[in-house]
């Protein structure tokens, strides 16, 4: 029977004071175990000899935990003991309908689902969601997923990994393909300088590998070769490239040979002076790796000790990542003064869950502007610099996903004004704690991401004021095509120099009439790829350079279209 | 004050007073006198029991110059990507005879034995 509310805040309570009372004796009895979730209604007496379901009731997850119709043994990947029991396959369904009821953040639009329709657990998940569509058509919930545990936990410790530290962009999949560099690891073998020439750069097209034509083969078995040279397995694998640079049709060939690649979060920090004033201006293409905290906070200390006025932030391959460090950086964007006592993010929970965090347990506190240093790469406490701009400009890209939207979403919200330039944003104010559950880890939804103004409706994404997008939420700015022709950091870049004319006298550059600004053709105007020329290449999920929810290609809105 | 509600909160905000003072008068700011392999081995071991886990990663800081560590909390899975986690802090305080670490938010108290540290000069415990 589980505890009612008070008896487990109670309890809660007494452990901790116990915990916090008796750690002079050798180290202290004290577990970080959070108290327990809210209860739901009560269930009736169990009258079997197991569990059963009963429409309309929804037991305490935590009965149902763990209890697994095959226990695993020994320890994870990371030392720690499983902590399977044996039980049933209805228990595990039970589980994921209670822990579905309590944590989902659309509990009320998920079916009352009888598990004894189901012979398995990844099609019951698969079925605990909304099944509602935003504005654009789209699902609702298209972040639903699962994977085995092992498979997480391995991808989570799997860093840094074999790889040539080139991101790739599929503008067209099917043949005549288009495989192009978006950009380069500083340092990686993709960086490196070979008879005076750098190996790739951005917007370099790859033509063949290993004499293999990428551009034209037409078999699942070439294309299957294609993928397996575009990502090695292993430190050392080499692969030859037949490739050609932007503006010239001359090719040349460059072999790589992989190395261990840990993906580097900032990758350029440059003053450009105006004459208006010298603009910062920040390549960020990650908030997920530790190191982004100390990375992104010496790119704005540069750019505060040179003094600029303006800040061009580039996000448009930023796929989102740690929430903190997302606070930090619209903090030094913001300055003190704007960010003093206001709220950059409060995670939104359903109804239900009240101010409780109905997955840790504990209150569910605002994020704060976070002016110093957390600690993840940081020294805890140290001072961050600021930059103090009431307005930024944001190059974005459908690859703009999550963390980065919640940047926008958060100085939006203290009236810092975000000026998009590049494309509508991939739209995910959402976000979930995965959860493992015998050997299954689960994803689902459980809180929206709201701003000081408690604003959080952009599932559609954040949309630049001249796109002809009938949905996103409309924001100051440029609809403009992602350049391969040009560096990133180059003023003669496409979004760059939008953000620069915009800046300068607050009008775009005209779009090319009929384009969309989504250069992969995966929606607008463009035609579909034709999969009868040719086998359809696709990006393993995830690339290794590329952390977006959604796995989608550069512009791809999840299927949205105009 | 009858909701039962507010009587836990109570009890909650005593239970913290106490252990909160019993901190504050016995205890001082510290910091290692050692960071090799063998220190941070058993501080990593003292903060495995803490945090209910047993991979401890420490974040950034130098713990023999530093009053305060944190612990990081596992790497974000490649689909994480509007994560919440942040560092967990924990000061490091001396009574005289032991040291020890503090959990920062709720003031659980951890011995580090076999562990040697310094109450800090006072600028350093300013900092907490």
């Amino acid at each position: 029977m589980p505890m009612n509310r008070p008896s487990a805040i109670l309890a809660s309570a007494i452990l901790f004071g116990l915990a916090a009372c008796g750690g002079g004796g050798g180290g202290g009895g004290g577990s970080s175990a959070p108290p327990a979730p809210p209860p739901p209604p009560s269930p009736p007496p169990s009258g079997g000899s197991g569990p059963t379901y009963t429409p309309g009731v929804y037991e305490d997850a935590s009965l149902f935990k763990d209890q697994c119709e095959t226990p695993r043994t020994g320890v994870d990947i990371e030392g720690n003991p499983f902590p399977d029991e044996a039980g049933s396959l209805l228990e595990e369904l039970l589980w994921l309908r209670s822990w579905t009821d309590e944590t989902y953040l659309w509990r009320t639009e998920v079916p009352d689902l009888d598990p004894d329709n189901y012979t398995a657990r990844v099609p019951y998940f698969d079925d605990l969601k909304t099944s509602a569509v935003t504005a654009s058509g789209e699902a609702k919930d298209d972040f639903h997923f699962s994977e085995p545990t092992e498979d997480y936990l391995a991808a989570r410790n799997s860093a840094p990994s074999p790889a040539y530290g080139a991101s790739y962009a599929i503008l067209a999949a099917t043949p005549p393909r288009d495989v192009r560099i978006r950009y380069v690891e500083p340092g990686s073998p993709a960086a490196e300088i070979v008879s005076g020439q750098q190996n790739l750069i951005r917007g370099t097209r790859l033509l063949s590998v290993d004499g293999i034509d990428i551009v034209n083969a037409a078999s699942q078995a070439a294309v299957n070769q294609i993928n397996a040279a575009l990502f090695p397995d292993t430190v050392g694998e080499s692969h030859t490239f037949t490739v050609s640079d932007p503006g010239t049709s001359a090719t040349r060939t460059v072999t790589l040979s992989a190395a261990n690649i840990s993906r580097q979060p900032v990758i350029r920090t440059s003053v450009i002076p105006t004459a208006t004033g010298d603009v910062g201006y920040i390549v960020f293409n990650t908030f997920s790796p530790f190191s982004s905290e100390k990375q992104i906070a010496d790119a704005m200390q540069t750019l505060a000790t040179a003094g600029v006025t303006d800040l061009v932030l580039d996000l448009r391959y930023n796929g989102g990542g740690l929430l903190a460090v997302a606070s930090q950086l619209s903090y030094m964007i913001a300055g003190n003064s704007r960010t003093s006592n206001r709220t950059f993010e409060l995670l939104r929970f359903n109804a239900a869950a009240g101010n409780i965090n109905p997955v840790t347990g504990e209150v569910n506190s605002p994020i704060p502007f976070y002016r110093t240093g957390l600690g993840f790469s940081l020294t805890n406490g140290a001072s961050l610099p600021t930059l103090d701009l009431g307005r930024v400009y944001i190059l974005s890209t459908g690859s703009t996903c999550s963390a980065s939207e919640a940047v926008i979403n958060g100085l939006r919200g203290i009236d810092v004004e975000v000026v998009l330039i590049g494309d509508i944003t991939c739209g995910k104010p959402y976000g979930f704690y995965p959860q493992d559950n015998c050997g299954q880890t689960y994803y689902t939804i459980q809180f929206q991401g709201v701003n000081d103004k408690n604003f959080g409706d952009f599932a559609d994404g954040f949309v630049p004021a001249n796109s002809s997008f009938a949905f996103g939420v409309e924001t100051p700015g440029c609809v403009v095509r992602d350049d391969f022709q040009n560096q990133l950091g180059d003023t003669s870049e496409a979004l760059l120099a939008a953000a620069l004319q915009y800046r300068s006298d607050g009008t775009c550059p005209a779009l090319p009439p009929g384009a969309s600004a989504d250069p992969s053709g995966e929606k607008g105007t463009a035609s579909a790829p034709d999969e009868t020329l040719g086998a359809r290449l696709e990006l393993p999920e995830p690339d290794v350079l590329e952390n977006n929810m959604d796995l989608s290609m550069p512009g791809d809105y999840r299927g949205r279209s105009q | 004050m009858k909701n039962p509600i507010k009587l836990i909160l109570s009890a909650i905000a005593t239970l913290n007073l106490v252990t909160a003072c019993t901190t504050a008068q016995t205890s001082e700011p510290a910091t290692l006198t050692r960071s090799d392999d063998t220190t941070l081995s058993r501080v990593k071991s003292v903060l495995a029991e803490a945090m209910g886990r047993n991979d401890i990663r420490l974040g950034a800081g130098d713990l023999t110059e530093e009053t305060s560590l944190t612990v990081l909390p596992p790497s974000l899975g490649p689909l994480e990507t509007s994560s919440p986690s942040i560092p967990i802090p924990f000061d490091i305080v001396t009574d005289g005879r032991h040291c020890f670490v503090v959990r920062r938010e709720t003031g659980e108290k951890y011995r580090l034995s076999d562990v040697n540290c310094v109450a800090a000069p006072r600028a350093q415990a300013s900092a907490i």
